[in-house]
């Protein structure tokens, strides 16, 4: 386990009592709530285990770095 | 109630967003592309800035059209809905790559063995506390860093007085300089355009008259500063140093020595310098808040918490290392920003034609 992940996992924990807690969201938002949290705990995850999203920028760059590359000097 | 701020907050924001993010290690790959003259890039953007302010607001002077822009609550068409996806996905990419950008120079500079994922949860704890309270909030305390940083930078020349050496910024202008500063401002335009930022808190600003006026002079202030960091990184340190360093702007400060005693002034500047990093992308997590309470119709403080630490792991998942962001930075982002800016140009003046018809509507049925 990572340290940082052990931390966002405690705040994300202690954000979900205290919404539910203070009745911030109403019954109808909980569904939201289940999603945004539930992403965040994902992407915490796919940290731990080393699976980088870089494939979204690696195809950015290789789309648009090479058009760039024509006008700039390397 | 909505939130509002003044013309003068938002020329600081303004001033703020093209400074604080682009000033990190922009000045690299501006010299290595415009050499001994790439000084004169802020000086040519600005009036191409100023011109396409002048393209958004129009000739109304009085500007009662900007209180009913992007209303959050409001009933929106096809075309406003298209702008905020389209803006949603500019500030993503801003943020991603700004904080993404803090993170490598406080772990490269400052705490070297801290892991990139502990500084990027303490870093958003204090964004999202600042970015939660809304745009006064981030307005305020924008105006407390820029106006820190406002007066380091324009000190900055002076304390380097002893370091400076003129023949670093010869041989001056010639038509083969051309080329080379053009280079300098396709790659410039496109950080500098993050000035369209303000698109977002169009309706906040009060009195509405003075908003053109206050971005034109927030861009003047913040292109300022660029230009002083500029000018003084080539004087003092010139190109083929600032060429293989990745952050030029560190290294120059590094430089200032008036005494025997006052030679680490550095860290000083660089922690007076990273809360205007903090404020701006605390201001661009407001500006995704934003957009998301536009298309929920409602408020979504309260989902900005989860939202706030999937952004701060996407900046760390989405570049293997600082080469790969210097390199989305330096030429992918160029194009990228340069197409978002100019369809989000585009697409408010349908948004803005929207809104002016709506309120000639209610006029006539009143």
């Amino acid at each position: 386990m990572k340290i940082g992940m052990i931390v966002v996992w405690f705040f994300l924990i202690m954000y979900i009592l205290f919404v539910f807690k203070k009745e911030i969201v109403s019954k109808k938002e909980r569904k939201w709530v289940y999603l945004w949290v539930g992403l965040a705990f994902g992407i915490s995850l796919m940290d731990l285990f080393h699976l980088s999203l870089s494939t979204v920028t690696t195809f950015l760059n290789v789309t648009f770095e090479g058009i760039s590359r024509l006008v700039v000097k390397l | 109630m909505k939130q509002k701020i003044s013309d003068f907050q938002l020329s600081l924001l303004v001033a703020n967003v093209i400074f604080a993010g682009p000033v990190i290690s922009l000045p690299q790959i501006i010299l290595q592309q415009g050499d001994q003259n790439a000084w004169v890039v802020p000086i040519i953007i600005y009036p191409i800035l100023i011109s396409f302010i002048f393209i958004i607001f129009g000739k109304d002077k009085q500007g009662d059209w900007l209180q009913n822009v992007l209303n959050i609550g409001d009933k929106s068409k096809w075309i406003d809905k298209g702008f905020i996806m389209l803006f949603l996905l500019f500030v993503i990419f801003t943020i991603v790559r700004d904080l993404r950008g803090m993170l490598d120079f406080v772990a490269a500079v400052l705490l070297p063995t801290t892991p990139n994922d502990i500084l990027m949860v303490l870093s958003m704890l204090v964004i999202v506390y600042i970015a939660i309270s809304g745009i006064e909030v981030v307005a305020r305390v924008n105006s407390i860093t820029f106006t820190i940083l406002f007066a380091i930078v324009v000190m900055l020349p002076f304390l380097l007085m002893n370091e400076w050496n003129f023949g670093n910024l010869q041989p001056l202008f010639g038509w083969d300089s051309v080329p080379a500063i053009l280079r300098a401002l396709y790659v410039t335009f496109s950080w500098m355009g993050e000035i369209f930022f303000f698109l977002i808190i169009i309706s906040n600003i009060s009195p509405p008259k003075r908003a053109r006026r206050a971005v034109i002079v927030g861009t003047g202030l913040g292109l300022f500063l660029f230009f002083v960091v500029l000018f003084s990184a080539l004087g003092v340190l010139g190109t083929r140093i600032i060429r293989e360093s990745t952050y030029p702007s560190l290294m120059l400060i590094q430089q200032i020595n008036l005494t025997d005693f006052l030679d680490r002034l550095d860290l000083v500047i660089t922690v007076t310098w990273l809360p205007t990093i903090f404020t701006k992308v605390a201001f661009l997590l407001y500006a995704i808040n934003h957009c998301f309470s536009y298309l929920y119709k409602g408020n979504t403080n309260k989902f900005l918490f989860p939202i706030a630490f999937i952004v701060g792991y996407l900046s760390i998942l989405m570049f293997k290392n600082t080469m790969d962001l210097l390199r989305f930075s330096f030429y992918t982002w160029n194009l990228i920003g340069l197409l978002l800016q100019l369809m989000l140009i585009f697409i408010f003046l349908f948004v803005k034609r929207n809104v002016k018809m709506r309120m000639k509507e209610k006029e006539a049925e009143t």
